[in-house]
């Protein structure tokens, strides 16, 4: 009865505010589902034949759970999932309440959610993940996680309530969490190209050998070439960013784990994939297609930055709420930007006094993302770019109609 | 020439409190003053020891004993220096500063000390002192730009440093870093 009011309730409310608030989504629904139904997630989850598999970790957990989701639904599996960025416990409620029905259950085979890395452990104990990825530490939201070691500490609940780890294991600070565990298998890039990929938080300790069941041997602008248990597996596509190539590897291990997968199906499927939510995504906004990357932490920001050859213009930075102490935009490297025609979101004082001293001259300081996007709308460029935070994204997609 | 001096900042780095040192150069760039920025921190004008990890602080226990006369000497001297963060709550028992434990908190923080107003970031269980001046000997759990953020505190810096910020480029700081003291949320 619980579980019925529940849903009720909480699709009510989601149909309400879907009408006031055109494409957004909200937390709201979710948390009256759940003050009513505090086991509404573990059941829609039990009723789930093939379990649960968890994305987490600092970076790439977006990608590596679309690309997970894309393997099994290409091999016929029915996937539950959370979309976008609803990371967190809230999320999942409102994605059982967009998908499940009146009694809560949900018509798929398995469960694959992205989790935040502080909301994560807590959720492990509860759910009992069957399979979970663990991508790697970063030094990143500080002001929240305080030091990359708590966020050890958070995946290592994660991997120590899984039956099934999948782990990066060129990360010391994942593979010292995992290496105790019976069932962890890791992916990584073979030993020559390890210096060239990516950084983790800085650890001095010991760095355990994890199972290379993913190897990575090649990643280029062309292609992909993994060797997945002692086969090789070739995907075409831009990988000249490792991190991407180090996603695709986790999430074919993954599902290689959990059936039986068929190998040119899998390099289809992720050759056709689109990019993940804008991440970096060409969208058409006012009849002018206009280039989307979020950045979500100095590592992201500096990829994207680093991806552009010249300075596009008209270029807007965004930089929202969600960067609660945004000190760490001082470890961006802007000098490489000409100039910013706009720089909006709840700390675009603080982007401006960054990009003063970076040198990088801004025209326009606009706080508001309303305003801030009705005078992008209007600069002239053959290259429009919107680099923002997650805050910023929502509401500009929000603003523009664009979201989903 | 002006030396500025920063302790290992591949490492202590945590919050960007590089961009500290970056400040100070930009000024000085800015009013053609001569400078240059060395790792080597004996004898230099002055000196940044950044936030950083626990993983690094216990890695580098041996280096920062080390440098512990020298920011003793710094100490008594009111030299320019800034140490941030873990570095600061590392060092201020060793040099006599005592700090005041509580619950952690992690917001903005506005603390008058001295003659300064000063703002930044704090997500620290010291709730005193944030910030203690001695001369230009600044400690602090403030977290990033702070030099940016508190242009008077800069001003102050490049002051015993022998240099009087002024001129365009120092007021367009500092009208930048009024707007984003305003639209803080403390």
């Amino acid at each position: 009865m619980r579980t019925f009011l529940a849903m009720a309730l909480g699709k009510t409310a989601r149909f309400l505010l879907r009408l006031v608030r055109r494409g957004g989504g909200s937390s709201l629904p979710g948390t009256i589902a759940a003050a009513i139904q505090p086991k509404l997630l573990e059941r829609a989850i039990q009723s789930v034949p093939q379990g649960l598999v968890v994305v987490s970790g600092t970076a790439g957990k977006s990608s590596t759970t679309k690309i997970i989701v894309a393997l099994f639904e290409a091999h016929g599996v029915r996937v539950f999932t959370n979309p976008s960025t609803a990371n967190i416990k809230q999320g999942y409620y409102a994605s059982v309440l967009q998908f499940g029905d009146l009694r809560g259950r949900i018509a798929a085979d398995i469960v694959v959610l992205e989790w935040d890395e502080g909301h994560g452990a807590a959720l492990a104990k509860e759910l009992k993940p069957r399979l979970s990825v663990i991508t790697n530490v970063l030094s990143d939201q500080l002001d929240r996680f305080v030091d990359p070691i708590y966020v050890q500490e958070k995946l290592a609940e994660i991997i120590n309530n899984s039956a099934t780890v999948i782990a990066n294991r060129d990360d010391r600070n994942v593979a010292q969490i995992a290496s105790g565990h019976p069932e962890t298998f890791g992916f990584g890039l073979v030993a020559e190209l390890i210096d060239e990929g990516p950084s983790y938080a800085i650890n001095f300790g010991e760095k355990p050998e994890l199972s290379a069941s993913a190897l990575i041997k090649h990643a280029t602008a062309e292609r992909l070439l993994i060797m997945l248990k002692g086969t090789d597996l070739e995907i075409a596509g831009d990988y000249e960013n490792f991190s991407q190539a180090m996603n695709v590897a986790s999430a074919v291990l993954a599902v290689d784990a959990l059936i039986e997968i068929d190998t040119e199906l899998v390099a289809h499927t992720i050759e056709a994939l689109p990019p993940v939510f804008a991440r970096d995504e060409m969208a058409l906004v006012r009849d002018r297609l206009v280039r989307l990357m979020l950045v979500q932490n100095p590592t992201s920001f500096q990829l994207n930055l680093d991806k552009l050859q010249t300075t596009p213009h008209p270029l807007m930075i965004m930089a929202g709420r969600d960067i609660h102490d945004p000190s760490w935009l001082w470890t961006v490297d802007f000098s490489k930007l000409d100039g910013v025609d706009v720089v909006s979101g709840y700390n675009a004082h603080e982007l401006a006094l960054r990009l003063h001293y970076a040198g990088v001259e801004v025209k326009l300081v606009e706080p508001k993302i309303d305003l801030a996007n009705e005078h992008f709308a209007k600069l002239t460029g053959s290259e429009p770019t919107i680099v923002f935070s997650a805050d910023a994204m929502r509401r500009t997609r929000r603003y523009l109609g664009l979201a989903k | 020439m002006i030396k500025l001096s920063s302790f290992k900042p591949e490492f202590f780095d945590n919050n960007g409190d590089q961009g500290n040192l970056a400040v100070i150069a930009a000024q000085f760039s800015a009013l053609n003053v001569e400078f240059e920025i060395s790792h080597d921190y004996q004898g230099s004008d002055f000196l940044l020891v950044g936030d950083c990890s626990i993983a690094v602080l216990t890695h580098f226990e041996a280096e920062l004993s080390d440098l512990l006369p020298v920011l003793k000497m710094r100490l008594m001297a009111g030299k320019p220096t800034l140490l941030v963060g873990r570095s600061y709550e590392y060092f201020a028992p060793l040099l006599g500063i005592e700090l005041k434990q509580g619950e952690r908190e992690s917001k903005f923080v506005s603390l008058r000390v001295l003659d300064h107003d000063v703002f930044g970031y704090h997500n620290s269980t010291v709730v005193e002192p944030r910030l203690q001046i001695s001369g230009s000997f600044i400690g602090t759990t403030l977290f990033g730009p702070l030099f940016a953020k508190n242009p008077m505190l800069l001003k102050m810096i490049a002051s015993s440093l022998g240099v009087e910020l002024q001129g365009a480029y120092f007021e367009r700081s500092v009208d930048l870093a009024n707007n984003v003291r305003e639209a803080t949320t403390f």
